[in-house]
Formats: C-alpha cells, structure tokens, sequence
C-alpha cells in the first residue's frame, strides 16, 4: 500500500519502475517537462533553440535512466545536470560554428534565485493548463502564437474588449494560485 | 481624456513586452505590476503541441526500448565451464575446508540447510568451478577421480597430505612430461596432483581441473561421449598390447577430460558430472538414444537453468543444463515476523499500545521492549532513551471500516486527524514518541 504524504518515496518508485520499464517514463516527463523547458528557454536563443535542447534532455534521460542513482536528491536535479550540459554543447557548437569561444558559464547553474525562477515559472506553467478554456485559449494566442488582440477576437469571434478582458482575468488568476502556491 | 481600464492597460504594457522582447518590463501602476512581470514569464510559455509531440516521440522510443530483446545470456552460467565435475559426499562442510586448505580453493556458494548439512555449494580452484553437496537418501555419496595441473605439484601434494588427504604416489616425473602425484582424500576422492615438466601447454595454461574416469569397457564410453555430447578425441590413443585404451584426452565444449580403462589400483569411481550444452531437451533425447538412462526429465530451475539428469550404462551421473536467464537467488522468506519502532519512554508508550489500543502484548522484558501484535504482524517497541521523534516511523494498517475505527478512536479519548488523497482517505493517529499510525481502509 502506498503510504501518504511520502513524495520523494514517490518518485523513487516512478524512477526504479522506469528503470525496469521504460515506458514508466511518460509519468516522470508529465512531471518535469515545464521545469526543463523553464531552465532551457531562457538560456538559448530562441523558442525553436529551446524545443530541440528540451528534446534531446529527455531522450539522454530515457536513454541514460539505467544509470541514475537514487540517493535522495529530486530526479528533476539532475534533469536539470543534463540540460545545463545540453546547452554547453550547444553554446561550444556554435562557437566552433562562429569561430568565436564558447562561453563557459553554463555548468552547472549553482545560483539558488536563477534556480527558484526556473521553479516559479515552471509552476506558472502548469497554472497555464488549469484555466477555464477560453482564457487558457487566450493566453496561448496571445504568449505563444504572439497574436494581436484584433486577430485573437476575429478568432474567438469575440470583441476585443472581451479578449482584453479575458487576458486580464487569466493573469489575475494566475497570479492568485501563484501566490497561493508560494504561500 | 478618459482613463483606460485597467484590462485596457494590462494589454498595452502586454504588447510592449511582446514587440521589444528584450527591453525591461514596462511600468504599470502598482495594482498591474505583478501582472506585467507574469506577463513577460508567459513569452516563454511552451507549445502544447510540442509538449505533446515530445511525450509520443518519448513513448515511441520507450516500447522500442522495451521491446528490446534483452542481452543473450551464456548457455554456461557465468564462472563454469562446459564440464563441471559435482561430487556428493559425507560431511560437505569439513570437505570445503580441505579444498581451501589442500588446493587454496575459494568457496564461491553455500546453500545450508537447517540441520547444518550443505544442499549445494561451490568452490573455485584455479578459475574452475568444483560443485559439492552433503549426501542424503536421495543421492548416496558420490566421489570422483579429478586431475589437477597445478604450478608446483610437490607443493600442492605436500598441502593436501597436510591436510588429511593419503598419499598412493607422491610425486614423481611421468613418462607422459608431467610430475605427478596421486592421493586420495577422506572423503573417497582421488585427485592426480601434476605440472607438465617436458612438454608445452596450449595457450592459457593446462585445464586446472580436469575429470578422469577409469570404466570398464573405455572404446564403448568414449563412443557414448561421442553420440551423446560430440566429444571428439584428442591426440593419439595409446592402447595395451591387449588393445586396452591406456589413456585418451577428449575434448566436450571448452572442457577436456581424460578416460584409461579400468585396471588394477584404477577402478571406476561413479561420479556425478554437470555438464552445460546449448539445448538440454535435445542433449537429453540424444543420451538417452546412446544408451543412458533418464533420472530427470528436462525441466526449468528456479536459479534459471533448464535442466535434465541421466546415468549412462558406465555408472557415471550426467547433470544436464543450459543456463536460460540469469537470476538473483530466491531468499526463502515465510512471512514478515516483526519490526521495531523506537521509544524514549518504555511504560508511556505501553500505556498508549497495550491499555489504550488494546494489542495484545507477545512478549517483553520490562526496561528493554515490548512485542504487541497487530493484525497478526508483531511490532516490536523498543527502549532508546536517546529517541526524540527524529525520523519517525509510520505504520500502516488496514481496517475494514473507517467510520468504526473512528468512533474507536474517539472512544478510547485519542487524538487523530483525517487525510485524503485520491481514492484513499485515512486516519493519522501519533503515538507518544511521535510515530504516525495510519488507519487506512480497505474495500
């Protein structure tokens, strides 16, 4: 029977289930995906850039999961360990490509605020999917398609006073779980 | 000119973040800031499509990665060979410590069983496998003729005769290029102790074990090794002026062993040999075609080898197995008998088990420990005045009824709180040392 209120024993489970299955992984990236995206996006170039680097942490991850060790630090620590390495290879790529040095400040991140930030706005993430629909519509209209309001009302079929509306409201809400969740 | 409204302001200070990307947040009144900041987070928003694109891309690889066939494992079990001899004797433990003592072996695994008597165990004698076992009713003792190439055969000699083994030869230099000895040990084992002096070993050394068997009729056991195992005959085969097979070297697998006809001292020993082949069901068909008799049908162990057992018409005891999976070996486990929790004060932690909850005490020793059973499960509390609630422990237990276990609690006057999590809700009752009992129900 799984004992309550016992999360790291939790994941410890997830990660030695995968070990043995891989295709327990799905549960582990449900949990992380926005952490990781979170810590890469702001440390590449673009939203392309930030897809790929995302994409190859999660496959060394599944590839690699036989060789992790369980010893009680969060499995997203060392997602986090492969993602920073991820965009260090990428940065030397491109330096070889530039001909210019690849910086060498990327491995790993030890700045305790960066690493609350990449948490905070992973967490915020998440918030995203937990909208009503119609202002989760909007928020993705508006973030991610980076569409204006007019275009967004012509295709909600809705007044650009209500898109504004519902934008307003979205991170009023957003704002009301974050402080919740930090509270 | 009328002011906006705050959605209409929210939006301007938004498409200000979205057409410069890189500038600082724009100001917004007091009330909007947080909004704004959390605003310039969501740019980084990942697409759901790509979320989603990237799990199945994940799944897809996963299910290759567990349709993967898994590594293929040695027909031989690591650490053995194709022969390995499997002698059955009278007092397996003290034979362990004559291999250690005689041949510097190292035991490898012991398998006791509750009266002492060993069930298998295994030792390794220059990075060859011996098997041994106690006798029992169901297999008399059997010993076995084992010749040994060692660096220094008057050494080794000396050792096992140290050792209790009795001398038949000691060493002397054959005419055949080694040095030999020969002895048997008190446990009906004879073991040629040699190191080749006049000729040249093949790369990798002489086999450092190497069985020997001494039947009566050597022409018909070599053709049943033959037809059974594909041995195949090595070197030449000197014979008696009688046309007696005097010695013949055959090769099965990576193994070789060694076959003279009985005569005088030389006798037929019965032992048991285990031999590793790459399909036991089809090895086993084939002996029994040779003439051998079957003891065991081919069937699968629990340590993952498929295994068989005849007895050719020699004497002489065949352990048939291929090795088909590695396994850990099983811990013979009955049931869960008891675990302890820690208290710092012995008579308040009774009060609360004992008079409180009412289990029933198993035993104890005042100062020391109590032993309650719960549900048929023992708990164990024991003294620790160093204990202050640090790492506590929880105890599950399932109950049939919630709701009655409620009113009990309430009954008996103890504290509890409720907890929820999905389909599973319990109740959370703390002990006087700070550990948690959870009563959780069962459908």
């Amino acid at each position: 029977m799984k004992a309550p209120k016992l999360e790291a024993e939790d994941e410890r489970q997830l990660i030695a289930a995968a070990q043995r299955d891989p295709s327990c992984f799905a549960e582990l990236y449900e949990r992380n995906f926005e952490r990781v995206y979170a810590f890469v996006v702001r440390r590449v170039r673009n939203r392309a850039e930030a897809e790929d680097v995302t994409s190859e942490v999660f496959h060394r991850a599944l590839a690699n999961l036989r060789r992790f060790e369980w010893r009680g630090v969060p499995f997203a620590a060392w997602l986090y360990r492969l993602a920073a390495h991820a965009v260090a290879d990428r940065r030397q790529q491109a330096g070889r490509e530039t001909g210019l040095p690849a910086p060498a400040d990327e491995l790993p991140d030890p700045d305790p605020v960066a690493m609350r930030q990449v948490e905070e706005r992973a967490t915020l993430f998440r918030f995203v999917n937990e909208l009503p629909p119609d202002q989760q519509r909007v928020v993705v209209l508006r973030f991610v398609e980076q569409k204006s309001i007019r275009e967004i009302a012509q295709h909600l079929r809705r007044s650009e006073g209500a898109v504004k509306q519902l934008q307003f409201r979205a991170l009023q809400s957003l704002r009301a779980r974050m402080r919740r969740a930090h509270a | 000119m009328p002011k906006r409204s705050l959605s209409g302001q929210l939006d301007q200070a938004v498409q200000l973040l979205l057409s410069r990307p890189d500038s600082l947040l724009p100001s917004a009144e007091a009330e909007l800031a947080p909004l704004v900041s959390l605003a310039a987070s969501l740019r980084d928003l990942p697409r759901e499509e790509f979320r989603l694109h990237l799990k199945s891309e994940l799944q897809r690889s996963s299910s290759m990665a567990t349709q993967a066939k898994p590594e293929p494992v040695s027909y031989i079990r690591e650490g053995f060979h194709t022969i390995t001899p499997y002698l059955i004797v009278q007092g397996a433990a003290e034979f362990s410590d004559f291999l250690k003592a005689a041949f510097g072996a190292r035991e490898r695994l012991r398998m006791p069983l509750p009266d002492g008597s060993l069930m298998h165990a295994e030792a390794d004698i220059g990075g060859y496998v011996i098997e041994f076992a106690d006798a029992s009713q169901q297999f008399p003792p059997r010993p076995c003729e084992l010749h040994l190439y060692v660096s220094d055969a008057d050494a080794i000699y000396a050792r096992a005769v140290a050792a209790g083994a009795t001398s038949i030869f000691a060493p002397v230099n054959q005419d055949y290029g080694d040095r030999e000895a020969y002895v048997q040990d008190r446990f009906g084992n004879h073991w040629y102790i040699a190191t080749p002096i006049s000729w040249t070993p093949p790369a990798g050394g002489p086999p450092a074990v190497q069985p020997v068997f001494h039947p009566r009729g050597a022409d018909q056991f070599m053709q049943f090794l033959k037809d059974a195992f594909d041995a195949e005959v090595l070197g030449d085969v000197p014979r008696s002026p009688e046309g007696a097979v005097l010695h013949v070297t055959m090769q099965i697998g990576d193994n070789t062993l060694e076959i003279g006809e009985a005569h005088g001292q030389f006798q037929p020993v019965p032992c048991a040999l285990h031999l590793y082949v790459p399909d036991t069901d089809a090895v086993y068909q084939r002996a029994l075609r040779a003439g051998a008799a079957s003891t065991e049908a081919p069937n699968d162990k629990p340590y993952g080898d498929r295994s068989a057992g005849v007895k050719d018409a020699f004497g002489f005891q065949w352990f048939l197995a291929t090795h088909i999976r590695d396994v850990a070996l099983p811990l013979p486990l009955r049931r869960l008998d008891f675990v302890t929790i820690r208290s710092a004060n012995l008579e308040r932690a009774r009060r609360f088990y004992v008079d409180t909850l009412q289990f029933p005490v198993l035993d104890e020793r005042k100062g020391e420990y109590f032993r309650i059973a719960i549900a048929g499960v023992s708990l164990c509390v024991d003294f620790d005045a160093g204990f202050a609630g640090q790492q506590p422990n929880q105890i599950g237990i399932a109950v049939s009824h919630l709701g009655f276990t409620r009113e009990g609690l309430r009954s008996r006057g103890i504290k509890f709180t409720e907890g929820r999590r999905e389909n599973e809700t319990w109740l959370s009752v703390k002990d006087p040392d700070g550990h948690e009992i959870l009563f959780l129900e069962e459908k």
